[in-house]
């Protein structure tokens, strides 16, 4: 036999044996049986990737600098205009969150208010891949850090953990395309499901009853439905309304609270007060078991 | 092939942290540059089908390390892409500058449609909308490449010294 074709031969099968193994893993890592490997190789490259972060972050400002002031002029400009009319509407919500208060102190006495646990994370890395929006923080299950825990930004809601090592874990942002969130306008208090439209795409509030009045504008809410993520989180603002009478629902295109696109340091909420719905697991007595 | 492994390991590494920490902050909305990906369809045009694809392999497997894509997805896309391009290249005409750039051009969009086909495949509900990005994705890289593929033929060179003849 002729030793290029031992060579040639060999090679395919490496090859061969390649594909098969990627197939393994694709499909032991969607069954979800890769999380503990996906952490041990993780962890290391952690305090490497907070590092590179770091140095990251110096260079964007150099690069960033000179467009960042013109810009900034151009908001203070607007933002002094905004502050009036802030101001305004700060008056009146004081008078209208007073009545609030009292009506809310009243239905819940005797309970306190949920107080959310919180843990600061650091953003360390973001998703290699175009399709999908996710970001890695420097915090993990060794400091109380769960896969499906709500992550928020300072200005609002940003995602939920995904995957969780001990130093670090994955957020799925709320632009990803697998993600859906429970969600509800403030103005028409209409209920919907948020999902994240993924690269250069808006997010979608499906879902929404035709009769409800949403507008440009509404800011919209975490609604707490399901219980996985807490309400009256800030998600972000309406900016288009899609409605046809054709449809069952009608849609709301939603710019989200945080850019997400400049995330440095988010909050995971590690315990929260979720909506008890332990009264569906067993049906109400009387009535015969399927 | 023994030398490019030990080179491939610590580099394709490397890059892959870079991509996901450093090269993150520019890449807006359509996501950080793909260096590595271009790393190895560049040394798989230098050096063939069965490099390309181990390299592949290995660089597939980190960037899924640092993305929501299930361990793999990249890895199988890259291969498939590469070994693709090095069957083409073999009906292509010899030349230094066009072709390494035809290829690459070739290869980076085969990668992300394949990469997009898998996932779909895999049960992710990505919609199709995101290839009207390919155009401007697959320029940059290409654009990118160009740097890449004299920086890899360099060490192609130092890794393989070419005898002298005479």
């Amino acid at each position: 036999m002729d030793i290029n074709d031992t060579q040639q031969r060999v090679r395919t099968t490496t090859i061969l044996v390649l594909v098969g193994l990627t197939l393994v893993f694709l499909l032991l890592d969607s069954t979800g049986n890769l999380d503990s490997a996906f952490a041990f190789l993780r962890n290391p490259l952690s305090s490497v990737m907070g590092w590179t972060t770091a140095r990251a972050d110096a260079v964007a400002d150099v690069f960033t600098g000179p467009r960042d002031v013109e810009l900034a002029r151009a908001q203070i400009t607007q933002l002094e205009a905004r502050v009036g009319e802030l101001e305004r509407e700060n008056a009146l919500l004081r008078e209208q969150q007073s009545e609030y208060q009292v009506y809310r102190e009243l239905f819940n006495r005797a309970n306190a208010a949920p107080q959310y646990q919180r843990v600061t994370a650091e953003v360390i890395g973001r998703d290699t891949s175009p399709f999908f929006r996710s970001i890695i923080i420097d915090r993990g299950t060794a400091d109380g850090v769960a896969p499906g825990m709500p992550v928020e930004g300072a200005r609002g809601f940003v995602g939920q953990v995904y995957r969780a090592s001990p130093q670090s874990a994955q957020i799925m942002l709320i632009t990803d395309n697998v993600s859906n969130v429970p969600v509800r306008s403030s103005e028409s208090r209409a209920n919907g499901m948020l999902f994240g439209g993924g690269a250069g795409e808006p997010m979608v509030m499906d879902w929404i009853p035709l009769e409800a009045q949403v507008a440009e504008g509404d800011i919209v809410f975490t609604s707490g439905m399901g219980g996985q993520f807490p309400p009256d989180l800030i998600v972000g603002e309406v900016t288009e309304v899609r409605r046809s009478n054709a449809d069952l629902f009608q849609q709301a295109l939603i710019e989200p609270a945080e850019d997400l696109d400049d995330l440095e340091m988010v909050f995971v909420i590690t315990s929260f007060e979720s909506l008890d719905i332990s009264v569906f697991d067993s049906p109400p007595e009387g009535i015969p078991q399927p | 092939m023994k030398r490019s492994m030990y080179v491939a390991l610590p580099l394709l590494l490397v890059l892959t942290v870079i991509q996901s920490s450093f090269l993150a902050h520019f890449g807006g909305q359509i996501g950080p540059p793909q260096l590595a990906v271009v790393v190895v369809i560049s040394w798989a045009v230098l050096r063939g089908g069965y490099e390309g694809a181990l390299w592949a392999f290995i660089a597939g497997l980190f960037l899924d390390l640092f993305s929501f894509a299930p361990l793999g997805t990249t890895s199988l896309a890259l291969m498939v892409a590469v070994l693709i391009i090095v069957r083409l290249k073999q009906h292509l005409p010899e030349n230094p500058y066009v072709i390494p750039l035809l290829l690459t051009t070739v290869a980076f969009s085969l990668y992300l449609v394949l990469d997009l086909l898998i996932l779909r495949v895999a049960g992710y509900s990505i919609g199709w909308s995101i290839l009207s990005h390919l155009p401007l994705l697959t320029l940059l890289h290409v654009l990118l490449a160009l740097p890449t593929f004299w920086l890899l033929y360099t060490l192609e060179r130092m890794l393989y010294p070419r005898a002298l003849e005479g």
